[in-house]
């Protein structure tokens, strides 16, 4: 059966500021959705209600065309999120981190080593996260892309912070993901960096 | 082909990444800890400190300064989690949130309540306490705490996406806190007064169990809309 | 309807009260003191309905999310405050002959009235220090459930710490059985004073909806056509 996201009539406000109005599509596997627009628009207000982080004021987004809010698990088992707080704790290194998401999201920890030596951190794993540079810090985010094997991606800057070789493999790995009949939907202000996307959203 | 779901696994993870982060940073725990001996420790030099006058006073203050204590701790349950995206990953995990929020509420219980109960027998001498009467404390301070936990965990939850929520928490857990200060204070008092009756006790324990029936589903709810 | 509701609660208000002031034959034991009954008892009683209200309309809220409960609840919790304060200050003016104290501790239903009041400010708290409309309506409402399901409890507690101070309170629950010439202007006055709370609780819920909707067309329409 092939996944597909649909959003129906998707409306935000924040304070009394209407962020996006009745926003509709769908996507599904092999596509790649960039949300683009300058600072402040909403762009990841809209990816975080996407998620189901955000109640909107009306809308439906339904997945395989059942609404989330019905069936909230099996839309979770499907989803990898990066947001652009890094979501790890600065005290435990990145190996403690990343094991704590592999009970959390199901996926063996036997493959962290080769995720964290695809993005080059094998090196800084046991370094408390906090200690790590700002392009470390995304990089071992992006970790989690490789890990769990989740078919649609939702990200907000994922290469923000990241140097030319490390945005490489980031593209890389998102091409990967795409061919191999993934959905992702990607919030970024350089929408000029993937071409080959599939459509776009802008926001004002 | 993807291993099943554990449950268990994630409570444990939950249980063990948060325990990790407790003992990392001692500071967060030992503060606390510290406010509390110092002021029970201030209250006999600021009242007449006679023995009589201490035995009476003491079971009221251990109880509101160990729960004024434990309130302090409380606002960082789940505001460190929503402060580094942490809390986005959790509540976006297959896992069912409750579970994963009774796992953070028994970790800080671990990590908070139970140093306060160690050292209580210390502040119990303090305030002339006989040996029977100070495990009878220790007791009360067990069920009471895990409670405050428990009900704190609400407060907590409620509050996260609110800068200085310190007070806040208080504000809100106290009034629903007061029956199980009135019965963990109330039973000591009673004990050294001579009756036998554990009522007060029982109470407590019962207090327990019907806030672990509600208590996860209310926080994973006020984490769901507070997440923002 | 709101005037009509508004006419008839003053009325029946005015007549208990009158009644009651100057009319009613003084209590044998108490002799006028107990006059003020007829301010304090639907007082005390508003207070109570006021929150069960709150506590109903938080579920309905919460279950079927009907956005107007939302609004119902955040217009009765000043209401309700405002009723269990008059309560307090009442019942306090009252045990003033009576205990010949301002505050007695030893009176359940009093401390009761204290601890709601606690709920009360803690809910208005809460919403004043959350920004976003909609997510101070939902955490707001979970913590009048979570009050709303302990405050039996709290009820209870607060009974039997004080039935441990002495059994010497006035107020027996039943309570002496009253002569009609009294009974009528209490009853008038707990019908009026309800009366009164409910219209006032219907124009702050209508001027409530008023300012969360001012973006909606419905009322740009109903504005327009009125000038029309």
């Amino acid at each position: 059966m092939s996944s597909q996201l649909t959003i129906e009539n998707l409306t935000l406000f924040r304070g009394d500021k209407c962020l996006f109005k009745n926003t509709s599509f769908t996507i599904t596997q092999g596509d790649l959705l960039l949300i683009t627009g300058p600072n402040g628009s909403g762009k990841t207000t809209m990816l975080r209600s996407i998620a189901g982080l955000v109640e909107p004021e009306t809308g439906i987004i339904s997945w395989n065309h059942k609404s989330i809010s019905v069936d909230r698990q099996t839309y979770h088992e499907n989803i990898s999120w990066i947001s652009h707080k890094h979501g790890f704790k600065g005290g435990l290194s990145i190996i403690e981190n990343l094991e704590f998401e592999a009970h959390l999201y199901n996926y063996s920890f036997n493959r962290i080593d080769d995720a964290l030596e695809r993005l080059s951190l094998s090196l800084n794993k046991n370094i408390p996260f906090k200690c790590l540079s700002a392009g470390q810090k995304r990089r071992a985010s992006l970790a989690r892309l490789i890990l769990n094997k989740n078919v649609l991606w939702l990200l907000d800057e994922p290469t923000s912070n990241l140097d030319a070789h490390a945005q490489d493999i980031f593209k890389e790995i998102l091409n990967e993901h795409i061919i191999n009949k993934g959905l992702c939907v990607l919030a970024t202000h350089h929408p000029e960096a993937f071409e080959d996307s599939t459509s776009i959203i802008e926001l004002s | 082909m993807p291993k099943k779901l554990s449950l268990i696994a994630g409570f444990m993870a939950m249980f063990r990444r948060d325990l990790l982060q407790y003992i990392k940073s001692p500071s967060q725990l030992l503060n606390p800890l510290i406010f509390f001996i110092m002021i029970t420790a201030a209250f006999p030099f600021a009242v007449n400190a006679e023995k009589a006058q201490l035995v009476q006073i003491g079971p009221g203050i251990i109880w509101v300064m160990a729960i004024l204590s434990y309130l302090l701790t409380l606002h960082h349950l789940y505001l460190d989690d929503a402060e580094d995206g942490c809390l986005d990953y959790i509540i976006l995990s297959p896992q069912p949130l409750p579970l994963l929020v009774l796992a953070k509420i028994c970790a800080h219980w671990i990590s908070s309540g139970l140093p306060l109960i160690i050292i209580s027998p210390i502040i119990g001498i303090i305030y002339q306490m006989q040996v029977d009467t100070i495990l009878i404390m220790i007791a009360t301070l067990f069920f009471g705490t895990f409670a405050l936990s428990l009900v704190g965990s609400i407060g907590a939850s409620l509050t996260i996406s609110i800068n200085n929520s310190n007070i806040l928490v208080s504000l809100l857990v106290l009034p629903i806190m007061m029956p199980v200060l009135i019965f963990g204070a109330r039973t000591i008092e009673l004990y050294q007064s001579g009756a036998t009756t554990m009522s007060g006790l029982y109470f407590i324990g019962a207090y327990c169990m019907f806030a672990l029936s509600f208590s996860p589903f209310a926080s994973a709810a006020a984490l769901r809309i507070g997440a923002d | 309807m709101i005037p009509w509701l508004f006419i008839s609660g003053l009325l029946l208000m005015v007549y208990g009260i009158i009644n009651g002031l100057f009319y009613a034959p003084s209590d044998y034991q108490q002799g006028d003191a107990f006059r003020i009954i007829y301010v304090h008892v639907p007082a005390a009683y508003i207070s109570m309905m006021a929150y069960s209200l709150m506590a109903f309309a938080a579920f309905i809220a919460l279950i079927w999310r009907i956005k107007i409960a939302h609004a119902v609840i955040v217009s009765a919790a000043p209401l309700g405050a405002w009723f269990t304060f008059l309560a307090l200050l009442t019942g306090s003016l009252w045990g003033r002959p009576m205990w010949g104290t301002w505050w007695e501790w030893g009176d359940p239903r009093l401390t009761s009235e204290l601890l709601m009041l606690f709920l009360y400010l803690g809910y208005m708290a809460l919403r004043a220090s959350i920004p976003n409309i909609t997510k101070a309506d939902k955490l707001s409402a979970i913590l009048i459930l979570i009050g709303a399901i302990n405050i039996p409890i709290i009820h209870y507690s607060v009974e039997w710490w004080t039935s441990l101070h002495q059994g010497s309170t006035l107020l027996k629950s039943g309570g002496p059985s009253i002569a009609a010439p009294m009974l009528y202007p209490l009853l008038a006055s707990i019908i009026g004073l309800s009366l009164f709370f409910g219209s006032l609780l219907l124009i702050r819920t209508k001027a409530e909806v008023l300012k969360r909707e001012k973006h909606s067309r419905w009322i740009k329409d109903m504005i327009l056509g009125d000038e029309v």
